[in-house]
């Protein structure tokens, strides 16, 4: 569903930690200070679950949390967003693979998944931390205002003509060498 | 000082084996000598804990090891007190009842390594959560695979709700901006009893240095520990390394290291205003202050390519250089900063509405104070005179001259004047040191490496004292690595602090020693007593704290 | 005294007028030095996988397939932590830390750059084993005589060595 569609005016964010080393956070509370200012958009950050359009997730969702961080998206009345916001949300980050975090937000969505509980629409804005304007980029993505730079990109690296013939060349040279060597066993043994 | 530390090591020769090496005296001892040799520091030597370590040895030694690392500030040295723990049922003496700070500690060897404490006063769990750990789980033992996940296959994730008149904050409150959970047993307006549920932030770091990660990239999880004191976090695991390795990182890495180390208190204690003053209602400071730190930020961007998380340090040295353009770019915003805060910051503490709910409340007395082991401008707002930049030099404090601001308040108030203080020493030192840096090469040649060889790193960070201790194991990977962050001192402090308060004052006091949470929770979780009351809405509790 | 400390706070505040950067209206040019996206030129790339070993997140990762003959070296972005430790190991130089941050993306798939880099068959066993980039770089240190060996997998190098031991041995005896 095009998140346009479904907020047609302010947004309302919840903030969610869970588990986070902090940077992000205060980076999201930088956004409403004056050098970034994000209420000129009409985005304020509120208190409750229950008020909130989006929620902003840092953390790599720990063990500890889980109970409370599902309660807090079930709370959130539909229709509802996820942005996921640093590398630990977006991938597990430096712990992906600790025994006491789930790792990020694509783990989580397995989970909910598991359990049978509703998926939220996902952005995901990478950085450690990301950069407050990134994070405005982030939400100008969301609601398709700029179009997306990020896409998944395949480069092939190619081997010159001359490198190609000389590799040849060497497997042939080495072939022939075992050949004639294997033939001077034979003889020997003979 | 070599002297001193072969007198100490003299006196302690009673108690069981001495060794020493660069300065660290460790001392071999066994339960019966235990209580004597632990009176003895804390009346003879002044001496002051730091925090417990539990090693998992048994496949050098066939046992464990529990090591309490204590400061000697005076002498300006470090003694580890170690013991040896057996295979079979671990269970060894606690040191609770003679030092309450020893509290957190052991409870978290407890939880992670299964050791017991004879004789520690509570069984409650720091870190585990008996509803979604798996029962014998000890992730900090070597047999532990650092990606089994603990957490049980059916969690079940209805959270009760608390019974009775206690107030819960957290853990997502509009007033943190870190998972944490306090319960505040009230009666009509006053608390009564505080209760602190935390280790919401616990990631396993400790496990992940010993098995995944070898010595050159821990300075990067290092530094995301915490988000807003990582730097210090990352330069005090390299002192530590660089102590057990025997390498001495070249003058200008030193400088670079303290230079940064100081933008980073200024950054920190910045926002600590915003913060405060945010959660008083005071939104024009909180705006205000946030806005003379903005120019502290774009300066670290363009000294290190990051906000946060600088990423310059590594193991012998550093990685990025101030050259001469950068150096006229850090005196200008120090003398910007200085400027404006200076300007604004006592209009903003002289106002009658900051001045009545900071002074007299959140009041920490100085022997509660000794007891816990407090640290930081926490403990030097109630007289305390303690700051590892002075007690236990380290990188280029040597070069640079700055007074430590010690007040005799107590309260919230006093904190906000020793931070006010620091900022404008801190402001100071970055000029001195940005005058004349030392021309010498970035980071030592090669790290030689030594096995098995332990080290001790001690930096000053924002909010007090932290200590990184090492043993490094085999091919260039650690064997043991413990964290204790200020704010693991800090915290505990804070249900004395709170008895007796308004309720509506509970947010600023909380706020007032700096909280920092991730830093904290790297183990267990805290639980108190229960009281029984009506449950109250987190809306109406940030309402009244405004 | 508290109502003059006001209005001196009002007059500053209104004196210093408005700070905001209007972002996203006007573009945000990061400084000299600072650490974005990490870009893998292609011309350059080894495929040795030496940016995967040193990354402390594990965002970059290699696989093999035998069926392409081709290795994959692949970044994560959503995991990258952007410390350049990448770019430090290099041998080739081939990773570079852009200015780029602006790097949302509705989809965890766009998150992803895959590098292909072509592989090199073993003479004796015919599985590949190095990729022709590094296979090349090395061939420049190694004398002439020596060179046929190199396109030989390690199983099979260790193998042909152990019969040619065993066989100057029973010429010796």
């Amino acid at each position: 569903m095009s998140i346009p569609k479904l907020f047609r005016r302010s947004l309302w964010v919840f903030h969610l930690n869970t588990g986070a080393c902090n940077a992000c956070d205060i980076e999201i509370l930088d956004l409403i200070t004056p050098y970034h200012d994000v209420e000129r958009f009409g985005i304020k950050l509120v208190g409750s679950p229950r008020h909130a359009d989006c929620i902003l997730l840092t953390g790599p969702i720990n063990v500890n949390t889980l109970p409370h961080v599902i309660k807090a998206i079930e709370a959130i009345p539909e229709p509802k967003v996820l942005i996921a916001i640093g590398s630990c949300a977006c991938g597990g980050g430096i712990w992906f693979d600790s025994y006491s975090t789930l790792g990020g937000v694509p783990n989580l969505i397995k989970y909910l998944k598991e359990h049978g509980l509703p998926i939220p629409n996902v952005i995901y804005v990478p950085g450690c931390p990301p950069k407050p304007e990134a994070m405005i980029y982030g939400i100008a993505v969301g609601w398709d205002l700029v179009r997306q730079k990020q896409v998944h990109e395949v480069k092939v690296v190619k081997v010159s003509e001359e490198g190609v013939k000389a590799i040849e060349g060497l497997s042939r040279e080495l072939k022939e060498s075992l050949e004639r060597f294997k033939r001077f066993l034979r003889g020997v043994k003979s | 000082m070599r002297s001193q530390v072969t007198e100490v090591a003299k006196k302690l020769k009673a108690f069981g084996e001495v060794y020493v090496r660069d300065g660290v005296v460790k001392v071999v001892t066994d339960e019966d000598r235990l209580k004597d040799l632990i009176l003895y520091m804390l009346q003879s030597l002044n001496a002051r804990l730091a925090t417990t370590v539990g090693v998992d040895t048994r496949v050098l030694t066939h046992n464990y090891r529990v090591i309490h690392i204590f400061s000697i500030d005076d002498l300006k040295i470090y003694v580890l007190v170690e013991l040896k723990v057996p295979k079979e049922r671990p269970a060894v003496r606690s040191i609770t009842p003679l030092i309450p700070g020893a509290d957190w500690s052991e409870r978290e060897v407890r939880d992670l390594l299964g050791i017991e404490f004879k004789g520690h006063p509570t069984k409650e769990y720091l870190i585990r959560r008996p509803k979604l750990w798996l029962e014998h789980a000890y992730p900090l033992r070597k047999d532990y695979p650092h990606s089994k996940k603990v957490l049980v296959p059916s969690p079940q994730y209805d959270i009760e709700p608390t019974k009775g008149f206690s107030v819960a904050i957290g853990p997502y409150h509009p007033a943190l901006h870190e998972p944490e959970h306090f319960e505040l047993v009230v009666d009509g307006e006053r608390i009564v009893e505080a209760r602190y549920c935390g280790f919401m932030v616990h990631r396993g770091i400790e496990k992940l240095g010993e098995s995944r990660l070898d010595i050159y990239q821990i300075p990067f999880i290092a530094e995301r520990i915490c988000g807003i004191c990582g730097f210090t976090h990352s330069v005090a695991y390299t002192q530590a390394v660089e102590s057990a390795l025997g390498i001495d990182p070249p003058e200008r890495a030193k400088y670079i290291r303290s230079i940064l180390l100081e933008i980073e208190r200024v950054h920190s204690h910045l926002l600590w205003f915003g913060v405060l003053f945010h959660v008083l209602g005071f939104d024009t400071g909180f705006m205000n202050v946030w806005r003379i730190r903005e120019p502290v930020m774009e300066l670290a961007e363009l000294l290190t390519g990051n906000r946060k998380t600088y990423g310059v340090n590594k193991v012998g040295g550093v990685r990025r250089d101030i050259d001469e353009s950068k150096v006229k770019k850090v005196k200008e915003v120090v003398n910007r900063v200085r400027k404006e805060f200076t300007e604004l910051i006592d209009k903003f503490l002289n106002l009658s509405e900051v001045i009545e709910r900071t002074k007299g409340v959140g009041v920490l007395e100085v022997s509660d104070a000794k007891k816990l082991c407090v640290v930081g401008p926490n403990a030097r707002a109630s007289s305390i005179d303690i700051d590892t930049r002075r007690d236990h030099p380290y990188a280029a404090y040597p070069n640079a001259e700055f007074k430590v601001p010690v007040s005799d308040g107590c309260d919230v108030y006093s904190r906000a004047l020793v931070r006010r203080d620091e900022i404008l020493e801190s402001l100071s030192i970055i000029e001195q040191l940005v005058s004349d840096l030392p021309k010498t090469p970035l980071s030592v040649e090669e790290v030689p490496f030594k096995e098995l060889s332990e080290g001790v790193g001690a930096t000053e960070a924002p909010r007090g004292e932290n200590v990184h201790y090492v043993i490094t194991g085999r091919s260039r990977k650690l064997f043991r690595w413990r964290v204790r962050a200020p704010s693991y001192a800090n915290i505990p402090s804070l249900l004395y602090m709170l008895r007796g308060q308004h309720l509506a004052d509970a947010p600023a006091i909380i706020a007032s020693i700096d909280p920092c949470f991730s830093c904290t929770d790297r183990v267990l979780v805290i639980n108190l007593r229960y009281g029984t009351k009506r449950y109250v809405t987190l809306r109406k509790l940030r309402s009244l704290g405004e | 005294m508290s109502s003059v400390g006001r209005l001196d706070i009002l007059k500053k505040a209104l004196g210093i007028g408005v700070v905001t950067r209007k972002y996203p209206y006007v573009r945000v040019e990061p400084p000299e030095g600072f650490r974005g996206k990490p870009i893998i030129d292609p011309d350059k790339c080894l495929g040795c996988g030496a940016c995967a070993e040193a990354c402390p997140p594990k965002a970059i990762s290699t696989e093999d397939s035998q069926e392409e003959g081709a290795r994959y070296v692949k970044i994560f972005y959503g995991r990258c932590i952007f410390c350049g430790m990448c770019a430090d190991v290099c041998p080739a130089n081939a990773i570079e830390l852009s200015k780029e941050f602006e790097l949302a993306s509705k989809e965890r798939n766009d998150l992803y750059l895959v590098i292909k880099v072509p592989m090199v068959k073993c003479s004796v066993c015919g599985k590949y084993f190095t990729t022709a980039p590094l296979l090349l770089k090395s061939l420049e240190n190694v004398p002439e005589h020596l060179r046929p060996i190199m396109t030989v997998c390690p199983e099979c190098k260790s193998k042909l060595s152990s019969r040619f031991t065993s066989f100057a041995r029973r010429v010796g005896s």
